[in-house]
Order: structure tokens, then sequence, then C-alpha cells
């Protein structure tokens, strides 16, 4: 995975990640790529543990509510998976289910703070 | 020679060594984000220490069957070994990561000895034991823990010759409500024909669980639903079980309308569980009613009940005849005192219930354990939370004092509890602390592996190294392909060297 196609002139689609330090990275980018494939093929901290097969929330990303009910809903392990996100937001998503499609073209999205203070129930 | 001698000379720095005390995902995360974030001219040579002669602890020995995504992490850890070089943003370094399989450290090498060859050591051994329980009737031979039950069925080499008696048993409760308590009711539970025959379940295991007569799994906590341990993807996959004609069992509805009043205060992870388990009677409901088609096998989730007394079977030593549990209420009707982490408080009542069963398995918890010769170097290790004492990451003394150049991740960091997403956030913790004193330090050239290899040879420690693994994960993948799975596990240490030894 990771691998990207170069999009066809006049077909290009846009997406802007906000890494956890503030800076933005836009990207012209194909019909169907998910935002984990580009995220990492850009070299951003997006770890992907399960290779994008929804099982360990690790691409946990936070859309910019101007776009997040363009995004097909999330499926039930989609779900699972969000429960057990760090820091999830009303606009959370996981970065491996959200392909890029025309409706969504332009998204925004930024990437959650990697580091996390333990939670006391870590503890239990 | 003497153009080697040159290129050795003074200029060259050596590297900085790294010692890493496991090879479970919090180690593998943790040396991920050094090489990731690591000053490019610098090098490091890490070389990680793993009891087993195979890598990926509770990955391979943990994670269920039918989690084979999960397991995808295994992947990248490769990568790390395989690639290290490649990893960085930037090129230019030359830092190695060296797998060593079969050295258990604490007792094939000392503390004192892996301190005076490394400059940093990382602690990543997770959680080597488990909680019992105390109650009459807990050392019976139909009492097992989750611990060796998981290992069984993962194929871990020293829980080959647990032969639990599923043949023999009908009834069956598992104590405490966590993941791996979900996990077993499936493995006992799904039919293995159609789920367990595909996945890389040990063999061993697998021809048991033919002979099952398991029927019904009953999963019983002490405190309240609202305090479930599991999580929602367990839980779906247990509901999802009726497509192979296995029910769950309504909860005392007691236990839930007291439940229901809190929905406005839950948070999103409890009201969705909630919401699936709605989802799931309207479901399976035929005219108004949920029935269970007679003789189907069952699951259950039971709550506020304490185990108190296990009794054997008279007629067969190898089982239990029954249990008799305390009944628990909660303690102050249900509020959460935020103060206390959430944690709500339950009191016993003098109210019991006996329940037949003839097998028990206890999941309350896997514990961690010191290291041997540990205090040897002045290492605190709590005993109370069974992990070491530590100030954000950094391995502390009895006085609290941070002890330079240990550090600790993972479950033995912070207790046995989160999945592999929440043990790779630790991790990235730690490795930032570890790259704090990379850059901010003075080091002192140590020999590192060089050393220990002659105290190996000394000692007479045999070994693994990384290509020692591809070979028995070569085989294993071979074996499994002859049957359509991804691998089948080499069940004994044994076997696994006299694979590698093949030429
Ligand atoms: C039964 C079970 C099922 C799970 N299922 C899932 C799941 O589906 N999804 C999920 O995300 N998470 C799951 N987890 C959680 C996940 O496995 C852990 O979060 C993760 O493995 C913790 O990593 P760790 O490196 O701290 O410990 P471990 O994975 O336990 O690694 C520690 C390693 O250190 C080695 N070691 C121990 N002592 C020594 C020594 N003296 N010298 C050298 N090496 C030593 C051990 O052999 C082991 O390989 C599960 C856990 C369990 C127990
Ligand atoms: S990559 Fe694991 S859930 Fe998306």
């Amino acid at each position: 995975h990771g691998h990207l196609h170069k999009p066809k002139p006049g077909e290009e689609l846009h997406v802007t990640f906000i890494t956890k330090e503030g800076k933005q990275h836009s990207y012209e980018v194909c019909e169907g790529d998910s935002l984990l494939d580009i995220a990492q093929s850009n070299n951003l901290d997006m770890e992907g543990a399960c290779g994008g097969s929804c099982a360990c929330s690790t691409c946990h990303v936070i859309v910019d509510p101007a776009f997040y009910d363009e995004i097909p809903e999330p499926e039930d392990d989609e779900n699972d998976m969000l429960d057990l996100a760090f820091g999830l937001t009303e606009t959370s998503r996981l970065g491996c289910q959200i392909k890029m499609s025309k409706e969504i073209d332009g998204i925004r999205v930024a990437l959650p703070a990697m580091t996390r203070n333990l939670q006391s129930r870590d503890f239990n | 020679a003497l153009f080697q001698a040159r290129q050795y000379s003074a200029e060259v720095t050596p590297p900085i060594q790294i010692a890493v005390v496991g090879s479970g995902p919090s180690a593998f995360y943790t040396v991920l984000h050094i090489l990731q974030k690591q000053n490019p001219k610098q090098k490091v040579c890490i070389d990680i220490f793993e009891k087993w002669p195979v890598p990926f602890g509770l990955s391979r020995y943990g994670v269920a069957p039918d989690h084979p995504e999960v397991k995808n992490c295994e992947n990248k850890f490769e990568e790390i070994i395989e690639r290290a070089s490649t990893l960085h943003h930037t090129d230019s370094t030359t830092s190695e990561v060296n797998f060593y399989g079969n050295v258990e450290i604490g007792k094939d090498v000392s503390l004192r000895t892996l301190k005076d060859y490394y400059n940093m050591i990382l602690f990543a051994y997770g959680c080597s034991d488990e909680r019992s329980l105390a109650v009459p009737g807990a050392n019976l031979p139909g009492v097992i823990s989750s611990r060796k039950l998981v290992g069984w069925y993962n194929g871990l080499p020293d829980s080959q010759n647990l032969d639990p008696p599923l043949d023999k048993v009908e009834d069956v409760t598992i104590i405490g409500n966590g993941n791996v308590a979900l996990d077993i009711a499936r493995v006992l539970l799904a039919p293995h024909d159609e789920v367990w025959e595909n996945t890389d379940l040990g063999k061993k295991a697998l021809e048991k669980l033919k002979k099952s007569t398991v029927k019904r799994v009953r999963i019983v906590a002490r405190r309240g639903f609202s305090q479930s341990a599991f999580t929602n993807k367990e839980f779906r996959e247990l509901l999802e079980l009726t497509k192979h004609g296995i029910y769950f069992q309504p909860i005392d509805p007691d236990i839930m309308a007291k439940h229901k009043l809190l929905k406005g205060k839950l948070v999103r992870a409890e009201k969705r569980r909630l919401d699936m388990m709605e989802k799931y009677f309207k479901q399976h409901c035929q005219n108004g009613s949920y029935v269970i088609p007679e003789g189907s096998k069952t699951w259950s989730l039971e709550y506020l009940k304490s185990p108190a007394e296990i009794y054997p079977n008279t007629y067969d030593k190898t089982i239990l005849s029954a249990t008799k549990f305390q009944i628990n209420k909660l303690k102050e009707s249900l509020s959460v005192d935020e103060s206390k982490g959430g944690k709500v408080e339950i009191v016993s009542t003098d109210e019991s219930v006996t329940v037949k069963n003839e097998l028990l398995i206890t999941s309350i918890g896997y514990k961690g354990l010191p290291l041997e010769t540990m205090d040897g170097v002045g290492i605190d290790f709590d005993m109370q939370r069974g992990v070491i004492s530590n100030a954000r990451s950094r391995v502390v003394d009895k006085h609290g004092d941070v002890l330079d150049g240990l550090f600790v991740t993972g479950w033995i960091q912070h207790g046995p509890s989160g999945v592999i997403a929440s043990t790779m956030m630790n991790s990235f913790a730690t490795g930032s602390e570890i790259l704090k004193d990379l850059s901010e330090k003075q080091f002192e050239a140590k020999s590192g592996f060089k050393a220990l290899e002659k105290h190996f040879i000394e000692n007479n420690i045999k070994y693994t190294k990384w290509d020692d693994w591809k070979k028995i994960d070569e085989r294993e993948r071979e074996l499994g392909s002859k049957s359509g799975k991804v691998r089948d596990k080499i069940l004994s240490v044994d076997e696994m060297f006299a694979i590698c030894d093949k030429k």
C-alpha cells in the first residue's frame, strides 16, 4: 500500500492535511486514493498499523466540519475503532476509510497529536 | 587489512548501543520512533532481545487467530529490521537494528552485564504473569488461566501440554469480561470448520476444538454493565455468531433497567454498546419476542457476581461441577465517582448463587513481574501494580530518582491494558524521551553485541537471529499454504531450532 497514482490533467482532486505542529500540506491526488495512502506516501505522521483494514484506529483524522457531511457515513466497524481513538471529536474519521471523490474535493483534515496522556483507566 | 583499520580510526564515532528487552509491539514502535526522528548524523545500534526464538510478543501469541488484520503491524516491524536505514525521513544514517531470539534477559544475561555492554536499555517485556483467584477450589485442574488457554490456542510452546478438557464439558464460566475473555468465548463457541480451520490457530488446539462439547459460555464480572471491560468490536463479533446458530442470552433485566436510566450520561462507546444490543434483539425477534432456538449454543454476560468457591466433579477430577458466586451490588445508586477515575465501588451482599460449570477460566488480568537481577542495578519494581517504577518512561530507583540510560515502555510500563494503537502512542512517548538523551548526552564507547556474543559462546547460550526467524516464518507459511491458511505455527522450540539449523 501507500502507492499512489498520478492524477490525469484536469482530474486532480485536492486535499490538505494539517499536522499537529499546525503546518498545512496540500496535495493533488486521484479519485479513490485513501487519506491513509496519501499521508503515508507523503511521509506524514500517520501510522496505519493494521494496513488500512479498519482494525487499529492509528489513522484517526479530524475532518473539517465543512466537509464532514459529504463523506459517506462510517460503517459499524469504523465506529468500533473510533470508539478507541484518542482525542475523539464530533468529526473524527479513520483515514483509511476516506476515499477521495469529487464530493470532497478540497477536503481539509487535521492529524491529532500522537502523544497521549495516560488516562486513569489505563491503570485498571 | 590496513585499509580497514584506517576506516575505523578515531574520527569515526562508535555507534550508541541500545539494548531492547522484548520484541512485542511496544519494543518495535519505540524503535520506529527513534529511527524516524533521530539526528541523521548520529549512528545508533539497536539490539532487540526476545525470550522466544521468534519475535512479535502478543501480536503473535496473544491476538486472536480470527484477527489477522490486527497482526498487520508485524509487516512494519519486519521493515524496521530489514530496512532500518531507509525508514528515516531524511536518508543519511546507517543505524542498524538486530534481533536476537531465545535470549531471556535476567536469566541468560544479567542486567549488570547488559548495562556494562550497552549505553541504554529499554524494557519492553510486557506482562509475564497473570492474576489468579484466591478462593477455595481455585487450584483445581478444572480451573485454567486465560493466559495459558490463549497461549495454547495461539501455539505458544510452553502452553502446548495444557490439554483443556473441552471434550468433557458443556458449561464454561469465564471470570472477567475484558477482550481476552471475549476472545476465549469466541474460540470456545465458533464452529471450528467455518471459523478456525482457516486461521493460524495452533493445530494441537484445533484437534481438540473439533471434539469440543461446549454448549454454554458464561462471562461473569464482579461489577456492573457500565464497567464492562470489553470493547464494542469484540462484543459485536460475539453478537454476530448468530449466523453460526450461537445465541446471546439476554442480560438480567434488573441490571439493564438501571443502566438505561443512565443513557443521557453515557459516553459514546457505552451508548453504542446499548444500541448494538437493542439492534440485535430487534433483528432476532419473532412475533415480538426473542426466542433462542432449542438446542442452540449460547453465551451470556453476567454482572455483580464474585466467585466464592469452586467445586470439583466427584467422578472426574479433571473437571468441575459448579461454582458458587456471591452477589454484589453497586454502591451509591450508580453514581460514578470522578475523583476515583470513574471507578464504581461495589459491596457484597449475603446472597449467593451456585451455577453448574465443568470448566472455569480465569481472565482477571495479566500481571508484570520484575526480571531476575533487576535490583542488582537499583531498579524499583512496583509489585502492587506489576510495573517498573518510572517517571515519564524513565526507570527510577526506590527513592524515585531517575536511573540514567534506563527506559520502559508498553505493558510493563503502564500495566496490562490497551490495544496496539494505545501501546503505540505510549511507545512514541518513550521514544521521545530516549531521543532527548540521544541529542543532549555524551556517550562512552560500549562494546554492545560483540562482547555479548562472547558471553553467549562461553555460556553455551543458543540464540536465533533475524535470518533464523525468516526461515521459521517461511516454513510456517509453507505448511499453512497447504491447508489454505496464513501459517501453521511451529509448536516447539526444538523444532524451531531444527528449522534454523537446516542448510
Ligand atoms: C489475549 C490478548 C489478545 C489481544 N488482542 C488484541 C487485539 O485484537 N487488538 C489489539 O489492538 N490489541 C490486542 N491485544 C493487546 C496487545 O497485544 C498489547 O497491547 C501489546 O501486545 C502490548 O505490547 P508489549 O510490547 O508491551 O508486550 P508484549 O506484546 O507482551 O511483548 C513483550 C515481549 O517480551 C518478551 N519477554 C518477556 N520477558 C522477557 C525477557 N526476560 N527477556 C527477553 N524478552 C522477554 C515476551 O516474550 C514478549 O515477546 C491483546 C492482548 C492479549 C493478551
Ligand atoms: S489503518 Fe488501521 S484503522 Fe485505519
